[in-house]
């Protein structure tokens, strides 16, 4: 159908409040999902964060002392060598079944 | 024949294993257990607690993500847009989401905030540690995966059958009633138990943004109390087989009312 065809049906109002409503609501998941990551990401860098928009001071200390008291390097380490082992028993026991 | 073996050995036998035990209690008879859950209102209870938080949400979620995978059915640069951040959520799981939600939803969140300096609370409004933070927490994971599940059915439908519809005439409203929904029922009934299993066996949400106590004291949480704090894994056992067995009367009930509701040919679509 090409749109110069005058038999196209123009979109009713109900139409485009529809589709509207339908972005308004994504755009306000989309919006929170964001809001919900964006703050586990500040509160990682704040020193303190009580009653305000933002904290009030910004450090890394809170990685490094995470990297230095679990030890991150081998736990991380020892997380591939796990994804390693189940992506290759997966793909062993997987492919012959399918 | 590798792939029923490694299915019977870690599924097949831990669950048997598992209901074996389950009638071997601490004391009294096989079915202590049992008897046990559904005599004190605060073991049988939590089965009721869960469904309020697992059927709402599945609904709302799941009556949500329907009209909007529908709106962006035709393959476009905004459904790879919004289907990438739509992942997001899942991939990051389910703590850091609880402790994301915990501080944007907090009484000093922005949530709050925003809130308060548009006019629209006078104080900040309880969103967490409650009914609703669970709600909330449940969305964010069930929306996203009920919107892929729903999008990757949508689209499965040939586009030659809208079309023939809208040679005679039919809006997106009738195409959508007539020609989409009665395809689509198989998939939504898939959907729908999909979600509702995951909400019903919720377990991490519940504990950090719910109230554990009371309202949101779930099935899940009964079991791990059962097996971490009383160590009768007999009864947590007893417990898990409840849940399940719920599960698979929801289930049994959408999919046998899909089966009721549901008589056409399944031809152009998958699933």
């Amino acid at each position: 159908m090409s749109a110069a065809a005058p038999s196209v049906p123009r979109r009713s109002l109900g139409d485009r409040l529809w589709s509207t409503a339908m972005v308004v609501l994504i755009v306000f998941f989309v919006v929170n999902v964001f809001g919900v990551i964006t703050s586990v990401i500040v509160s990682s860098f704040a020193t303190r964060w009580l009653g305000t928009w933002l904290p009030s001071g910004w450090t890394t200390r809170c990685y490094s002392a995470a990297w230095a008291e679990f030890q991150l390097d081998e736990v991380l380490l020892v997380t591939m060598e796990i994804v390693f082992m189940v992506v290759v028993l997966s793909i062993v026991i997987g492919v012959p079944a399918a | 024949v590798p792939g029923i073996l490694v299915v019977l050995l870690l599924f097949i036998y831990p669950f048997l294993h598992g209901l074996v035990l389950s009638f071997e209690p601490k004391e009294g008879g096989g079915l202590a257990n049992y008897l046990r859950f559904f005599s004190q209102p605060f073991l049988y209870n939590t089965i009721a607690t869960t469904l309020w938080i697992a059927i709402p949400t599945t609904l709302v979620n799941v009556g949500l993500a329907l009209p909007i995978a529908f709106g962006m059915r035709r393959n476009s640069a905004w459904q790879r847009v919004l289907t990438t951040i739509l992942v997001l959520p899942i991939t990051l799981g389910t703590v850091l989401i609880a402790q994301g939600l915990l501080t944007y939803l907090g009484p000093q969140g922005w949530v709050n905030r925003v809130l308060i300096e548009s006019g629209l609370a006078s104080s900040p409004i309880r969103l967490t540690h409650n009914y609703w933070g669970v709600f909330l927490a449940l969305s964010i994971a069930e929306f996203p995966f009920a919107f892929l599940l729903i999008l990757s059915y949508v689209t499965g439908i040939d586009p030659a059958l809208p079309r023939a519809a809208a040679t005679l005439g039919a809006g997106p409203g009738r195409q959508f009633l007539h020609v989409y929904l009665p395809l689509l029922a198989p998939g939504l009934a898939i959907t729908f138990c999909l979600c509702f299993v995951q909400a019903f066996s919720v377990f991490p949400s519940a504990v950090l943004l719910g109230a554990s106590a009371g309202p949101t004291r779930v099935i899940a949480i009964a079991a791990y109390t059962a097996a971490f704090e009383e160590y009768d894994y007999s009864m947590a056992l007893a417990i898990a087989m409840i849940m399940g067995a719920v599960q698979l009367i929801i289930v049994g009930a959408v999919l046998a009312l899909r089966g009721a509701v549901y008589r056409g040919p399944a031809s152009g679509a998958k699933g």
